[in-house]
């Protein structure tokens, strides 16, 4: 019988009128027990009230729709995510790192993406990191971030470099998230409008880059 | 379960008894009494049991263990008066461990309770701080400091986290007094990059109008079963319109803030204001869902998104600042 249907709801309300009925008829007789028999009436139209009315209530509101929402059963699980490894973990990642990944042609720069990751990006194998994107200047190596620095010409689009995200999230262990898209060039601008919600920030204040964090624990429903 | 519920259910068999036991010697006016006496003890047992389940009003054993061990986290009580709002409520403080150890700015969420509901609920149905202890410990969260306000001068009185007209300023002293409190007293980051809100049930609609309504304030927000409107009549139709989220979502520019949206797949209310939202959203704004197969509108819900919404906060706020 379904917690929140109106069988229980009746059973219960018929319940309630006939204990109630039965405590006043039998309430001037019972004999020597009369004491027990009054109590034990006057208790049992107590519990089935609350009872009933509780019913309506969570029938009302929904708090908990099935017997299973009220024993605490979600038949979910909070699952621990893993960061997938980069194709590139494996080589030695010190100094600037000249970055060719497949169909880079298409984003006509004038040169390969240059590479930097944090001093311990090896050492910390189940952590993505932030990414800052360049575009020009001097590759520089930070301690939190995986920076990628390209060089776009005038051949180059905000459409084709939205490949990027990708590409680089095959190769390394970055994050999907608030990328600091760095460079005054109106393709910097175009890349952030162009990108996906919520990946890239133009321009963010020095610090202001998401944590080096492992795999978030996710939702993930039980096999019924 | 506490002492008081017990008290209760005493008095509710013993009105029992006495009522069985003595009717026949009893004038009309003691039989009454003792009825009356009955319908009151069962009415006081309900709302005792009611108030052990949401918290509405917390009795002084229900107070939040204070950790001394130095180099471990904290969870505390403080008062905060707030000179734009004018109000003065409780609020509890999460620090996470190595807070006193160091120089380093962290990143903050506010973190909203039920109604009813006060910030109690966290600590004791929902054991953010043992979460929270978890997450950072393992590297899912980067050590945050969590506010927990209280949202209401008046357990009764709903104010769904808005400016009630001749009531409360909830809402000013939730984005105005607490972040101007919390950067005078605790080292965190003074920036929109580093500022986020969660929420369950209510506090979740807070969570997600108020992520909406200050987005130079606050970057992201957790909703964990909220709604799509307040529910409550504000006094200057608001909550029909800018402290309305879907109509805002439609009638608005969308900010660059990021959303996550929980709720439990058997939550009919819930489950269909998330969709809508969801469905509202669009670029700039990032909206992430998740859903729990069943549970309703419950705490066993809440526990199990606990941790997952922190983790989604964390990765989309900015991180400690050395």
């Amino acid at each position: 019988m379904s917690l929140t249907g109106r069988p229980l709801l009746a059973l219960a309300a018929t319940l309630t009128v006939v204990v109630g009925v039965a405590t006043v008829v039998f309430w001037p007789r019972g004999g020597r027990l009369r004491p027990v028999t009054r109590t034990a009436g006057i208790l049992l139209l107590e519990v089935l009230v609350v009872l009933t009315a509780g019913l309506e209530y969570n029938r009302r509101e929904q708090f908990y729709p099935s017997w299973q929402a009220l024993r605490g059963d979600t038949g979910t699980v909070a699952v621990t995510g893993e960061v997938r490894a980069g194709l590139l973990d494996g080589h030695a990642l010190t100094g600037t790192l000249e970055w060719r990944p497949p169909g880079w042609g298409a984003w006509h720069l004038a040169r390969a993406p240059r590479i930097t990751v944090p001093a311990d990006y090896a050492n910390r194998p189940d952590v993505a990191f932030p990414v800052v994107l360049a575009f020009g200047g001097t590759p520089r190596r930070t301690t939190e971030a995986v920076t990628v620095t390209v060089e776009p010409t005038a051949a180059t689009t905000a459409t084709a470099l939205l490949t990027l995200p990708a590409q680089l999230g095959r190769d390394l262990r970055v994050t999907a998230i608030d990328w600091d898209v760095r460079g005054s060039a109106p393709l910097a601008a175009a890349f952030v409008k162009a990108a996906p919600a919520g990946l890239a920030v133009l321009d963010q204040p020095d610090g202001a880059l998401p944590p080096a964090l492992k795999a978030p624990k996710t939702l993930k429903g039980l096999p019924t | 379960m506490n002492g008081l519920l017990w008290a209760a259910l005493a008095a509710v068999f013993v009105f029992a008894v006495a009522l069985a036991v003595f009717w026949n010697r009893l004038h009309w006016a003691w039989r009454s009494l003792l009825a009356l006496g009955s319908v009151v003890s069962v009415v006081a047992a309900v709302g005792v049991q009611l108030n052990a389940l949401t918290e509405a009003f917390p009795t002084a054993t229900d107070a939040v263990p204070v950790s001394n061990n130095a180099g471990a986290s904290q969870l505390f009580a403080v008062s905060v008066h707030g000179p734009a709002s004018k109000l003065t409520l409780p609020m509890y403080v999460y620090l996470p461990a190595g807070y006193h150890d160091g120089t380093t700015r962290y990143p903050v969420i506010e973190a909203f309770h039920g109604v009813p509901g006060t910030p109690q609920y966290w600590a004791h149905k929902l054991n953010v701080k043992s979460t929270l202890d978890t997450e950072i410990a393992s590297g899912r969260m980067a050590p945050t400091v969590v506010l927990f306000p209280q949202q209401t001068t008046n357990p009764t009185l709903d104010t769904e986290c808005t400016n009630l007209k001749n009531g409360p300023q909830a809402e000013t002293f939730l984005t105005a007094d607490i972040p101007a409190y919390a950067k005078a007293h605790y080292r965190v980051r003074a920036d929109r990059a580093g500022w986020g809100l969660a929420g369950y049930s209510a506090g979740a609609f807070c969570a997600i109008n108020l992520t909406l309504r200050h987005p130079t304030q606050f970057a992201a927000g957790a909703s964990l079963s909220g709604y799509a409107s307040a529910g409550i009549t504000i006094g200057d139709g608001s909550e029909h319109t800018t402290n309305n989220p879907f109509w805002r979502l439609k009638h608005l520019p969308q900010p660059a803030s990021a959303l996550w949206l929980g709720w439990a797949a058997d939550d009919k209310q819930c489950s269909h204001d998330s969709r809508l939202l969801a469905a509202a959203a669009h670029k700039p704004l990032a909206v992430t869902t998740a859903v729990v197969a069943h549970g309703g509108h419950s705490s066993a819900v809440w526990r199990q998104m606990e941790a997952p919404a922190f983790d989604w906060l964390s990765a989309h706020l900015a991180g400690p600042q050395p």
